[in-house]
């Protein structure tokens, strides 16, 4: 199992130098290592492929590596507290809820100040929709049901976003393909400072909590008649996967379904425990929307396709299949 | 080892469970038992201090139930709750090794406590399997498995052997039997009358979240009690292999 981990790792470092290579001037991955061993003084680069690699696609890189494991830990944390594999912040309306808080916070920030109000009205947004799941899952009687109002609610948010993004018209406004799509055109150093604690914070916090998830799988009961702190586990994850995902929506909008390929596929690697799962999701996560964004980047030439399209593309037919597959509707 | 003093839960106007008040020694087995709605899984929540009593107060080895920190209780008391179905990735082994979390240790003893959990409960032979393949019993006797990887002086288990074929209920019960050979206690929901007798020293009988009746089974137990209880005709004979009573039903017509 281990051996699998490492491989993942090995896989994760290969497209990470890929995505580095990829984009209108293309660098090979050799290049790309050159590049990025210059920025530090210990390689020399052509001054173009050193330039091309710290402006512009390293912190774009950084950003996708750290959208796509925030999301799949928040995934972890949300199918370990709903015990439902569709429990994930874009179906439970999380992402979409973030995606409201960083307008709201964009429009109160003056330009050329770094986004901080948006990433901190976002994540609030977030952890705050992620609490009220709670209080859903028992008004729905749990199973699919609160999914379903999960993607009722996140629609209702994405219509406001919408509408604020139209009416503001304001400069200062993320786009509308960026904000309901994702992308990772426009981040820059900035963005990542940012957001960057929030994403520690929220994936430490769902690592912590790793073992309680794995005793939640027996039920809350048996959980908490083992010792388990359920009510205290759950407040925490739920917490922390809504402040994940709002530092993901910060950078990159609203992109959906990572959290809920990575954790599908990383239990079918790694096992379910906890210790194992939890980084082989943010792998798998991470590797799945690099190799998403790649395709972004590359596939309608000079023009960009947002991103969250070609995940979607992927997720949403999983999420077809899981759907079929599950009896409790 | 466990003591409830008039303990009660309401739920709106109605007592599910009113003023029971219960004694459980060490090396004890007591079956809870009763028509369905009496009460009965209520009242083991309680003990369990997975439900608070509307009022009255449940002491664990002297103290107060509540008050005790829920890994606390965890190392002194076992709660198998009402059978729900899982879904989970885990083996068998890995459930019944949960079973160990109270301790927090990751000894070799405990490899082999989870090794004779599973032998005790005869699940040995699915260690290796993933819980959501298991059957209704199956999952049920791995479940049983982890409560017994518990190793708590009590154990407090809501029907053990709903879903068992008779042969392994049969083995559910004398191997809860026997742990109250040592100075285990066990308090047990058991809906088969016949079966809770063949195990327990005291028999608990609810009625409408009273107690009816506490005492050993050839005390408690009487045509005229068990009748009213269950609405039924019942008639208890002695037992025609071994000491204490039979239960059998009357036919209506």
């Amino acid at each position: 199992m281990n051996r699998r981990l490492f491989l993942l790792a090995g896989i994760l470092a290969g497209v990470t130098l890929l995505s580095l290579g990829v984009g209108s001037a293309t660098l090979s991955p050799t290049e790309a290592w050159d590049g990025l061993l210059s920025g530090l003084g210990l390689a020399s680069a052509p001054r173009v492929d050193e330039a091309v690699i710290w402006e512009l696609r390293l912190p774009r890189t950084l950003a996708v590596l750290m959208v796509g494991e925030c999301l799949a830990a928040a995934g972890v944390g949300l199918r370990g507290v709903y015990r439902n594999p569709m429990a994930e912040p874009y179906l439970l309306g999380i992402s979409s809820a973030a995606g409201l808080g960083v307008v709201i916070g964009s429009l109160f920030t003056p330009a050329g100040v770094p986004p901080v109000a948006g990433a901190i009205l976002g994540a609030a947004a977030a952890a705050t929709m992620a609490l009220a799941t709670r209080r859903l899952s028992v008004a729905a009687g749990g199973g699919n049901r609160l999914i379903l109002l999960g993607v009722a609610l996140g629609l209702t948010y994405l219509a406001w976003t919408v509408l604020i993004v139209y009416v503001g018209d304001s400069p200062r406004l993320p786009t509308f393909t960026y904000f309901v799509f994702g992308s990772f055109g426009a981040v820059t150093w900035r963005h990542l400072l940012v957001t960057f604690p929030l994403a520690v914070f929220g994936t430490a916090v769902i690592a912590a909590r790793a073992r309680s998830l794995e005793l939640m799988a027996l039920g809350d009961s048996q959980a908490r008649s083992l010792g388990v702190d359920v009510r205290r586990a759950t407040t925490w994850v739920l917490v922390a996967a809504g402040i994940a995902t709002g530092a993901s929506v910060a950078i990159a909008g609203v992109i959906g379904f990572v959290g809920l390929v990575a954790p599908y596929l990383a239990v079918r690697v790694s096992g379910p425990h906890h210790e194992r799962l939890l980084p082989a999701a943010m792998a798998i996560g991470a590797i799945f929307l690099l190799l998403s964004d790649i395709v972004a980047r590359s596939v309608a030439g000079p023009v960009e396709v947002p991103v969250g399209i070609v995940a979607a593309a992927v997720g949403g037919l999983l999420l077809t299949g899981l759907l079929l597959r599950s009896r409790t509707a | 080892m466990l003591s409830a003093d008039r303990i009660t839960y309401r739920i709106g106007e109605t007592s599910v469970v009113a003023e029971t008040s219960l004694e459980v020694y060490a090396g004890e087995f007591i079956a809870v038992v009763g028509p369905n709605g009496a009460g009965k899984t209520t009242l083991l929540a309680m003990l369990a201090g997975e439900l608070s009593p509307t009022s009255g107060t449940v002491f664990l080895e002297g103290e107060p139930l509540g008050e005790l920190p829920l890994a606390e209780r965890a190392r002194r008391r076992a709660y198998l709750p009402p059978s729900q179905l899982n879904e989970m990735a885990f083996t068998v082994r890995d459930v019944v090794t949960m079973g160990r979390h109270p301790w927090r240790s990751h000894s070799l003893a405990d490899d082999e406590l989870v090794e004779a959990a599973m032998r005790a409960a005869g699940v040995e032979v699915l260690a290796d399997r993933v819980f959501s393949s298991l059957s209704t019993g199956e999952a049920q006797l791995a479940q049983i498995a982890l409560i017994l990887a518990q190793d708590t002086a009590l154990f407090l288990l809501d029907e053990p052997t709903a879903g068992l074929d008779i042969a392994h209920q049969e083995r559910v019960l004398e191997t809860l039997r026997l742990m109250t050979r040592g100075s285990q206690a066990v308090v047990a929901v058991i809906h088969d009358l016949n079966a809770a007798v063949s195990v327990a020293n005291r028999i608990l009988v609810m009625s409408q979240g009273s107690t009816v009746a506490v005492g050993s089974p050839s005390e408690v137990l009487n045509d005229a009690l068990l009748s009213e209880v269950y609405a039924h005709s019942i008639a208890v004979v002695d037992h025609p292999f071994r000491e204490g009573p039979l239960i059998l039903l009357r036919s209506k017509t």
